[in-house]
């Protein structure tokens, strides 16, 4: 019986090493590329689009999908795919550290209205199966990469900007006498909000700059980067500016949208005035005073 | 008298330097041209409208190729890739009757070869159910966080809720807690969680 024990044992260990597998919770990790893809096309034209797809993570099944922003909008443009393994909608199984190119073939019917459409190119994976008898937290990613297309017979399109709003938003904001004063401490950050409104039928890129002026003619420029307002829809635009010291200063945002488009403007003002320096000294000398006036006492 | 006018005179000095501003008047004044016009018409409608095209947007090049193509396709430079990653993608709460508190950990990280920023969302697309269609609670918590926050759930139409966002890199430790009855009947529960990485545009 000993015997037959200590040739199972072995046997049994033999098996298990040579034949389980580690079993460890799979990883996900995807890439995509481009990030962004802008499309001026006219009405009745079709053309293609290339995207790449690449599983930087254990093997996986993944989806593509192109839907609109809006998904309740009815769609006018059509899309397929060039692939012949690959179909919009339908898993495919991708394996480790393999790359995939997709080529998207997109169609914009005669009878288009010349406006903007908005999409989302979408790479999904699927979650893995549950397991019996617990509770499964399944997790899948998606990665979008958004597709801006402006329909335009002639190259024309609409640009129609406005600054809706351009403010400091303090800690401390004084209404005196009816003017509002916005109050920082020496060296607090000066958070700025801009939003720009885009009441046109197509996109449009505000770039330029926040310029900042203050006592002894200092003068400071902030860039801002160009970047997409979607039509009839408004961008915020929000800013940290630091390093004041004491003084009034003057801001203002300068924008333009272009080669021969008009810049708009929008300014405002704040005050930084060193209050915790100012508190603590006074205290300091109250206490000073306080104390000299103890001593002579006694 | 003397003493007095000095302080003042010093006191408003002080205050012309550290509070006033210089006033360039950048946009509506210039020393190096002057303006003339015959009549100032401020109510007046401006009747020509001036007309854009894309050569605004994206420069001469892109107008050319529209004219001749049809269509022009500007990536700039979005053509580098969006990684999105996530260190597992099950995670099981076993035991239900023995415990009443339990809680898992995963890992998700994005970033951007470019300095387009990104944000990354997240939302279940049901509730954490079993067969027969009871519920439980998820929650989740973000690393740095003392509080666990309901997940939003995509069947009653809630949106995604953003948990990372504005950056080029970035990741983020993301802790799961299911809060379950004593004496908690087994069984198999699931949900879907999806977590969306978006690129500003």
């Amino acid at each position: 019986m000993g015997k037959k024990l200590f040739f199972i044992l072995p046997f049994l260990t033999t098996i298990y090493f040579l034949l389980t597998t580690s079993s460890s919770a799979q990883a996900v990790s995807l890439s995509l590329s481009p990030t962004l893809t802008e499309i001026a096309i006219k009405p009745g034209i079709s053309t293609s689009i290339k995207y790449k797809i690449e599983n930087r993570g254990d093997p996986a099944i993944v989806n593509i999908q192109i839907l609109p922003f809006d998904t309740n909008q009815k769609s006018p443009v059509s899309f397929s795919l060039d692939n012949s393994n690959v179909k919009l909608a339908e898993p495919f199984f991708l394996k480790n550290s393999d790359s995939l190119e997709v080529i998207v073939n997109l169609q914009v019917p005669q009878e288009s209205a010349q406006r903007d459409y908005y999409y989302n190119f979408i790479i999904e994976s699927q979650p893995p199966p549950s397991q019996e008898g617990t509770a499964n937290l399944r997790a899948k990613i998606s990665l979008k990469s958004p597709l801006l297309i402006t329909v335009t017979g002639d190259g024309e399109v609409e640009i129609k900007p406005k600054i809706s709003l351009f403010e400091i938003t303090p800690k401390n904001k004084i209404n005196l006498l009816g003017f509002k004063i916005n109050l920082f401490n020496s060296f607090e950050r000066v958070p700025v909000v801009l939003v720009v409104d885009n009441k046109g039928k197509n996109l449009i890129k505000p770039r330029g700059q926040i310029n900042v002026r203050g006592p002894f003619w200092q003068s400071r420029r902030y860039e801002i980067k160009s970047e997409n307002v979607l039509s009839e829809s408004q961008k915020k635009i929000s800013l940290n500016l630091s390093g004041f010291i004491f003084g009034y200063y003057k801001i203002s945002a300068n924008l333009s949208f272009g080669e021969g488009t008009p810049s708009i403007f929008a300014s405002t003002s704040f005050i930084v005035l060193p209050i915790r320096i100012t508190v603590f000294a006074s205290a300091v000398f109250i206490l000073l005073i306080f104390l000299i006036y103890k001593f002579k006492k006694s | 008298m003397l003493k007095k006018i000095l302080l003042f005179f010093l006191i408003l000095a002080a205050n012309h330097f550290l509070l006033a501003t210089n006033s360039y008047a950048l946009e509506l004044r210039s020393p190096r041209f002057k303006i003339e016009v015959e009549k100032l018409d401020i109510d007046a409608i401006k009747n020509v409208q001036t007309i854009y095209t894309i050569q605004t947007q994206y420069g001469s090049w892109a107008y050319t190729e529209f004219k001749s193509e049809g269509y022009v396709i500007s990536h700039e430079e979005s053509i580098k890739p969006l990684t999105f990653s996530l260190s597992e993608t099950l995670i099981n709460f076993a035991d239900l009757a023995k415990k009443q508190i339990h809680k898992e950990d995963m890992v998700l990280s994005a970033s951007t070869e470019n300095s387009q920023k990104i944000s990354i969302g997240l939302i279940q697309e049901y509730r954490l159910k079993n067969f027969s269609g009871e519920t439980l609670d998820l929650h989740y918590s973000l690393s740095g966080e003392n509080i666990f926050r309901p997940l939003p759930d995509q069947n009653t139409g809630q949106f995604p809720t953003i948990i990372l966002s504005d950056t080029t890199q970035g990741s983020r430790k993301i802790s799961f807690k299911l809060d379950t009855l004593p004496h908690q009947p087994e069984g198999t529960y699931e949900t879907v969680v999806n977590f969306i990485a978006t690129p500003d545009y």
